[in-house]
């Protein structure tokens, strides 16, 4: 009965995009955000040359990455002339997640995409631009030098 | 007759299955020259007592409201809630504005940042009553979740109310048109 329901409202909608009403089916729409984990496809913000990154190792954490954490990942897709290339296996921050990270005064913050920056074992910044926000939690993770880089700190 | 007694004290209540089984039960039982007539009384009256609704003679104890756990809780929030409101006023955020404020955030420095953005969901808890915000923050959404009685939100000021038709507007998400909706 639900999932007639379902095809119902999608005929009556029939827009431009695939959205459906949120209050009726929460689990199908409103996805679940949850940990950067191995085969995780990350976006790169920085101009090291790398473009899409898959999540092969999570640093921290049993269940996976979370924001301000350290991943080590293997280069999917890469810019022609860069600093990596497709196939290299790197370290990265993950400076932007999909999953909510709560703050010390109550408040949490997410973002609409998940994000890294690739980094050498020891920390250090491979590439010498960031692009995009990045939020104030690296600085407790002593990632300065992307804090320095950032365009905007949320 | 006790047992008469005991049914007329049960007949102006709203009568519950328990109860009403009970009086059966003892009306039986006595019949039957049973002695636990006086017990069962007992024992009914006191299942009566438990809703504080029902109004008893005197002479049976009943849970005050003012006891109840929730009772306590409710009042202690809105004691912190006038608190905070007399302190200072905070708008009514509702769905659908867009709000600038101001937040002093400790945490790494102590600049007052300003953010702007479009209230899609609001909780009501009390004291905890939180918010969402959803802004575009240098091309990327970026979604908040801020405690609306906060000391660290400094200022509240409303842009703008949009007509919605919905409480939580999570469909934003899929729609981030270029313009600050």
């Amino acid at each position: 009965m639900g999932s007639v329901g379902n095809n119902l409202y999608g005929g009556i909608n029939s827009s431009a995009e695939t959205v459906t009403r949120p209050s009726h089916c929460d689990a199908i729409s409103q996805q679940i955000r949850t940990f950067i984990q191995m085969r995780t496809n990350l976006k790169v913000v920085d101009n090291s040359g790398a473009k899409r990154v898959m999540c092969i190792q999570s640093l921290r954490g049993k269940k996976g990455a979370r924001l301000g954490d350290m991943i080590i990942g293997s280069v999917k897709e890469a810019q022609p002339r860069g600093k990596v290339k497709k196939g290299d296996v790197v370290y990265g921050v993950v400076v932007r997640a999909a999953m909510k990270k709560g703050r010390s005064d109550g408040s949490e913050v997410q973002f609409d995409d998940n994000a890294i920056v690739i980094v050498n074992n020891k920390g250090e910044l491979i590439g010498t631009r960031v692009f995009g926000p990045v939020p104030h939690e690296l600085r407790k993770k002593k990632h300065l030098k992307i804090l320095a880089l950032a365009e905007h700190i949320v | 007759m006790p047992i008469g007694m005991n049914f007329d004290v049960q007949s102006p209540i709203i009568p519950r299955d328990g109860v009403q089984a009970y009086g059966f039960c003892t009306r039986a039982l006595a019949a039957r020259g049973f002695s636990t007539v006086g017990t069962a009384e007992v024992s009914v009256e006191d299942e009566d007592s438990s809703s504080p609704m029902v109004e008893h003679p005197p002479r049976i104890k009943f849970k005050r409201p003012d006891k109840t756990a929730r009772h306590i809780m409710n009042i202690l929030n809105k004691e912190a809630v006038d608190k905070v409101r007399t302190e200072r006023t905070i708008p009514d955020v509702q769905p659908g504005c867009i709000v600038q404020m101001r937040v002093q955030v400790p945490e790494n420095k102590r600049r007052e940042s300003t953010l702007k953005g479009i209230v899609i969901a609001r909780r009501n808890a009390g004291i905890a009553t939180t918010f969402r915000l959803r802004r575009l923050v240098a091309g990327v959404g970026v979604e908040s979740v801020f405690p609306l009685y906060s000391p660290n939100i400094k200022e509240i000021k409303i842009l703008d109310r949009k007509k919605v038709r919905r409480a939580k507007l999570y469909y934003l998400r899929d729609r981030m048109n270029a313009l600050k909706k």
